[in-house]
């Protein structure tokens, strides 16, 4: 099993990870620099979800004071049997000191679980009206991988380590799947109307529907909307390279020279959607902050050249032209895994 | 900085070699964790939710957006035609009561969701659900009326031409209700 599963993994990192000239190292030095790294970007999470919590306190209590008629979600179906507005506010105080007791005891499992398991509920009362929201959803993920981070006592100094940072991995490659996902549906149905002979995603106007449609449908009045609508044209290539942007997002996981890089493109789709259609994503902006802007697998030295080569698709394209013309040095020796 | 500066010790092998290599297989087995979460989630968020459901929580497919870009849109609507026993003339869509209503002022967006579902419930007669989606809308999002008399409206529109006209391709009532006390 081990073998085939060690193989498997080496040809994924050879054929999605960038292209890197390898180095020689002391033994661990990056191990121990990704570790050190991933803890900090644990803690600071614990730090924001304190800060989420105690903003989250008056905006249930103003919930669980109209819930008359609510179809509670499958983690607060026990609500319907006690007083909704006390175990409201009781769950989110436990989140609060769950984040505190995962803060003081950073090697144990049991807080961890603790938040995620009331932050679980906590997320589910706001969404307890026949609809859902997702601006929690990244949030509250990000805090059930954090559960299956290692405690000390089952493991050596060495494996804890790998065993954390591959718990970051997991977080971060969750995080990108979302974006693929929401790339992947918005290029099939561009596809499928371009395939019937319809406008759809790829139209020059596509944005400039999509963004009108959502200010009549809410009576909304974004601050670029009107420029939008005026002129769609300009907009068009920038909806292209969104596309293009959450598409390719999980590749971006093999390649850490670009992971600062995509955060920031990330952040400033979302930026875009404030300004352009009103909606604002702030718990997904600060995890992006966190495991993306901050990644902990980001290169000690900025180099323009290794992340243009970690582009997807045009970087790869770049990357194999500018061997094939200017290196010597073989592709099996060069093309090694970023982490 | 260098692993034995960060406090790695590579005595801790030579101690409990047992330990090690059971807590080495511990980490290998976690190398499948991302595999097997990535498949898992794609499989649970595309799953068929139940009826009057659109996910499974808190599993979500992501799909934003993704067929909002048609040249011509088909949504349901709330119309407010009176609050309080005022009437409103001519009936004002909920969102443009932002003076009257929270939610419409914090532009949710669960009430969208919600009205479709609505539109299902009524569409194939099951009148239990939607009294149950009916209690929903009267409590949560129209909470700041007493009482209120209100239609559901199905609209056809070109999204470019009604954000600066304010004109629709074509509106039919679907039913009438009222919000009592």
């Amino acid at each position: 099993m081990d073998p085939i599963v060690n193989r498997s993994l080496h040809w994924i990192r050879r054929f999605l990870g960038e292209l890197r000239i390898s180095q020689q190292r002391r033994p661990f030095s990056k191990l121990s620099r990704h570790y050190a790294l991933s803890n900090q970007i644990v803690k600071a999470y614990y730090i924001l979800s304190l800060l989420i919590c105690f903003t989250l306190l008056p905006r249930i209590k103003a919930i669980t004071n109209h819930l008359d008629g609510a179809h509670h979600l499958w983690p607060v179906s026990w609500l319907d049997y006690i007083d909704p507005m006390i175990a409201g506010q009781c769950m989110v105080i436990i989140a609060i000191a769950s984040c505190f007791l995962a803060l003081h005891y950073p090697k144990a499992r049991f807080p961890r679980v603790l938040f995620a398991a009331s932050f679980l509920c906590v997320a589910a009362i706001p969404n307890s009206f026949g609809s859902i929201n997702h601006g929690l959803h990244v949030w509250l993920w990000v805090a059930i991988i954090f559960c299956l981070l290692p405690t000390r006592k089952s493991h050596t100094v060495l494996s804890y380590r790998m065993y954390y940072i591959n718990v970051i991995v997991m977080a971060q490659s969750m995080v990108l799947l979302f974006y693929t996902m929401s790339g992947y549906w918005k290029f099939t149905s561009g596809l499928q109307s371009l395939t019937a002979g319809m406008e759809g995603n790829f139209s020059s106007l596509a944005l400039a529907r999509i963004l009108a449609n959502n200010a009549f449908a809410t009576d909304s009045e974004p601050l670029l909307l009107e420029m939008a609508i005026s002129y769609p044209q300009i907009l068009w290539p920038g909806f292209l390279f969104l596309i293009y942007l959450q598409l390719f997002s999980l590749l971006v996981l093999f390649r850490a020279s670009i992971h600062t890089a995509w955060g920031y493109a990330l952040i400033s789709f979302h930026l875009g959607t404030w300004l352009f259609m009103g909606i604002i994503f702030p718990y997904q902006i600060a995890i992006i902050v966190l495991l993306f802007a901050f990644s902990p697998f980001r290169p000690e030295h900025f180099s323009f050249r290794r992340m243009f080569f970690c582009i997807p698709i045009f970087g790869d394209l770049a990357s194999r032209a500018f061997l094939y013309f200017f290196s010597r040095t073989s592709h099996r020796q060069i093309n090694t895994h970023s982490y | 900085m260098n692993g034995y500066s960060m406090g790695f010790n590579p005595m801790h092998f030579k101690n409990n070699r047992r330990s090690a290599t059971q807590s080495f297989t511990r980490y290998r087995m976690s190398r499948l964790y991302i595999p097997l979460f990535i498949a898992g989630y794609i499989g649970l968020a595309n799953m068929n939710p139940p009826q009057y459901k659109t996910e499974i929580y808190p599993f979500f497919n992501w799909s934003l957006y993704s067929h909002s870009s048609a040249p011509i849109v088909t949504r349901i609507e709330l119309k407010v035609l009176s609050i309080n026993e005022e009437m409103i003339d001519p009936p004002e869509r909920y969102f443009s009561l932002k003076s009257q209503f929270h939610s419409a002022s914090q532009q949710d967006s669960r009430l969208i969701k919600l009205l479709r579902n609505m539109y299902t419930a009524l569409e194939n007669n099951d009148t239990k659900q939607l009294a149950a989606i009916r209690s929903i809308v009267e409590s949560h999002f129209l909470t700041e009326a007493n009482t209120a008399d209100y239609k559901l409206v199905k609209l056809t529109y070109d999204p470019l031409d009604a954000i600066v006209t304010g004109d629709y391709i074509d509106s039919a009532t679907l039913r009438q209700f009222r919000k009592e006390p």
